[in-house]
């Protein structure tokens, strides 16, 4: 590589990571609806969603985290009749198309115990979501998954449809306290509407108010570089991050994406490169800020390029990808060593 | 809490004549029950999407086979009482049913007996459900379901089945066509609030491809006629209404208008 092509590359570096984008801190609503409408995108029409409180009527644009309480009736301790849909009229969604919902992610669980909120595979527990005889369930191992048909779309676009979920567990016993969560994508059957993003679902039981919220919060805030909300960011993050570099379009935190911008690309790897191997944090907000600094200081370890070449040989990339992926780590490594190195 | 809502006011529509009317169609109404007078539950009718409420109404109808593929599905009915409704938060409002499930096939004058293939409807919430047949009221005959928030409100809807003989909904137990009665008190954990009258619950089962609107209606109008004289049937208004307040409420949703079930009204009635 010629001296200028590499002198662009490293200006192009430095920008890219300047520019890096930390994921904003999304809003989560507890106790509501998701009221889907369709909003134009610069590649079509797209399906977005707020949180709508029926009781109170609050509305919460763009929200796309949503927690309920499980156990509010008697008799059914792991049960609630949400998430509910609720789409006004002039939302945009097609008159006569139906609305339907496919899983999206697995069933985590955090057991809100002392110390940062760590949501683990739910290998447990098992999540149903049933509307009339149709169901799906959600199991801490399961991948995308079909969901079903949530109903018609009325006049001028509107429905307003509740899914039932029962947290259970196969044996009959008692689920774990905890606060448990999947991922759901709504769509619609004309196809003419892109997907919605990921919309996590998260139900509590046995934790306090406060816990609840603690774990909501990290759920729609991670820190960077966690796909898989644990609170670490590891080596099993950089594998999901590598099994999707260069994807896209709508991708999720959980698939690599911590810039929000659908894809996932070396920004992502430069907010997972900040934080790798980095402690865990208390802060609900994600620790953005935390995690930035201490994973700039460089203390974060120094093998992140070969663990980036192992994940990428664990996630069985394309080569085209594994090259990819080594260039832009070359490129964070350049950006690490000027940071982490004033002296030299 | 401030309580929010959104209300559409409507012209009441009082007819004396109920000879011509088309009732059935367009969007279901819950019951919006209340603690009225003497402290016992009052019912009004309740359309979620469209804002509409009437009052003093204790005839509901339903059609099957409006969720795809679940001919015999129905997410309704639905209950929800309003912000100021008067029961106690933390309180539960549940329902029981006072009478077996009785038919009417749909052909001459609306009467309702016997069912005819031993027919059957379940109403769940969760893990709580009742099945009634047409043989006697099953035993607990409902349960508590509704949870009243900080206002006095909730919106849930019950998931209601209906099955053939057997406990199925496929041949050869595919429920007759035709329109089912199933009555039904609305009930409350707040201490010193009785028991509704009865309120009177219709599901039309076309069949796939059966029309059964117009017969609906007359149930709607001989079932309030015989049993729940004095009381209103809700309906919505004409399509070219609707659509206008289809799009008021939109609008109105939009706005999060304050609302309180004082200086409430009012849907259409008959």
């Amino acid at each position: 590589m010629s001296k200028p092509i590499v002198a662009i590359s490293l200006f192009t570096a430095a920008i890219v990571i300047a520019c890096a984008p930390v994921a904003n801190a999304q809003a989560y609503a507890i106790g509501s609806d998701a009221r889907p409408r369709v909003q134009a995108v610069p590649t079509g029409q797209k399906i977005f969603t707020d949180g709508f409180s029926d009781s109170s009527g609050t509305v919460i644009e763009r929200a796309r985290h949503f927690g309920y309480e499980l156990g509010q009736t008697p008799g059914n301790p792991f049960f609630t009749a949400d998430p509910g849909f609720n789409a006004v009229a002039g939302s945009g969604l097609p008159t006569g198309q139906q609305l339907r919902f496919d899983v999206a992610y697995h069933l985590r669980r955090w057991n809100g115990a002392t110390g940062p909120v760590s949501f683990q595979p739910a290998t447990d527990s098992s999540l149903r979501l049933s509307f009339g005889a149709s169901n799906v369930s959600i199991t801490g191992s399961s991948t995308v998954a079909p969901g079903f048909t949530i109903g018609s779309i009325g006049s001028a676009g509107s429905i307003h449809r509740h899914l039932n979920a029962t947290l259970l567990n196969p044996d009959g016993s008692a689920p774990l306290p905890g606060l448990y969560f999947s991922a759901i994508r709504l769509s619609t059957t004309g196809g003419n509407i892109q997907r919605s993003d990921a919309l996590y679902i998260a139900y509590n039981t046995g934790l306090s108010q406060t816990d609840f919220n603690r774990g909501m919060a990290y759920l729609a805030s991670p820190r960077p570089g966690d796909a898989n909300f644990d609170n670490e960011v590891d080596f099993a993050d950089l594998v999901l991050l590598a099994r999707n570099f260069n994807l896209g379009p709508d991708l999720s935190i959980f698939d690599g994406d911590f810039d929000g911008d659908g894809t996932v690309a070396f920004p992502d790897l430069v907010l997972l490169a900040r934080n790798f191997n980095t402690p865990a944090t208390l802060l609900g907000d994600g620790g953005v800020a935390a995690g930035v600094a201490s994973g700039l200081a460089g203390g974060n370890g120094s093998n992140f390029v070969s663990e980036l070449s192992r994940a990428a040989a664990v996630a069985t990339v394309p080569e085209p990808t594994l090259m990819g992926l080594i260039a832009a780590s070359g490129l964070v490594m350049l950006r690490r060593n000027r940071n982490v190195s004033p002296s030299h | 809490m401030q309580t929010v809502r959104n209300t559409l006011i409507v012209a009441a529509l009082s007819v004396a004549s109920t000879s011509s009317i088309t009732l059935a169609g367009g969007p279901d109404f819950d019951l919006s029950p209340f603690v009225g007078p003497g402290s016992q539950i009052a019912i009004n009718a309740f359309q979620d999407d469209l804002q509409l409420e009437v009052d003093n109404v204790r005839v509901f109808a339903y059609e099957f086979g409006e969720e795809i593929g679940q001919p015999f599905f129905l997410p309704d009915p639905g209950f929800h009482p309003l912000p100021g409704s008067g029961f106690a938060s933390g309180s539960l409002v549940g329902f029981e049913l006072t009478a077996p499930l009785s038919f009417w096939n749909g052909v001459g004058s609306a009467s309702f007996g016997a069912l005819p293939n031993l027919e059957s409807i379940s109403l769940g919430f969760g893990a709580n459900v009742v099945v009634s047949g047409g043989a006697s009221v099953p035993t607990p005959a409902g349960y508590a379901f509704g949870l009243i928030d900080l206002d006095g409100e909730f919106d849930d809807h019950l998931e209601t089945f209906l099955l053939g003989a057997g406990g199925t909904t496929s041949a050869p137990g595919t429920p007759t066509a035709g329109i089912y009665l199933l009555s039904l008190r609305v009930t409350s954990s707040t201490p010193g609030v009785l028991a509704s009258d009865t309120a009177y619950l219709l599901f039309a089962n076309p069949s796939f491809d059966g029309q059964f609107e117009e017969q609906l209606d007359q149930a709607r109008l001989f079932v309030r006629d015989t049993f729940a004289p004095g009381t209103n049937l809700a309906v919505v208004p004409e399509p070219a209404a609707l659509s206008g307040l289809i799009v008021l409420a939109g609008f109105a949703a939009s706005r999060s208008a304050l609302r309180r079930r004082v200086g409430r009204h009012v849907g259409s009635r008959i």
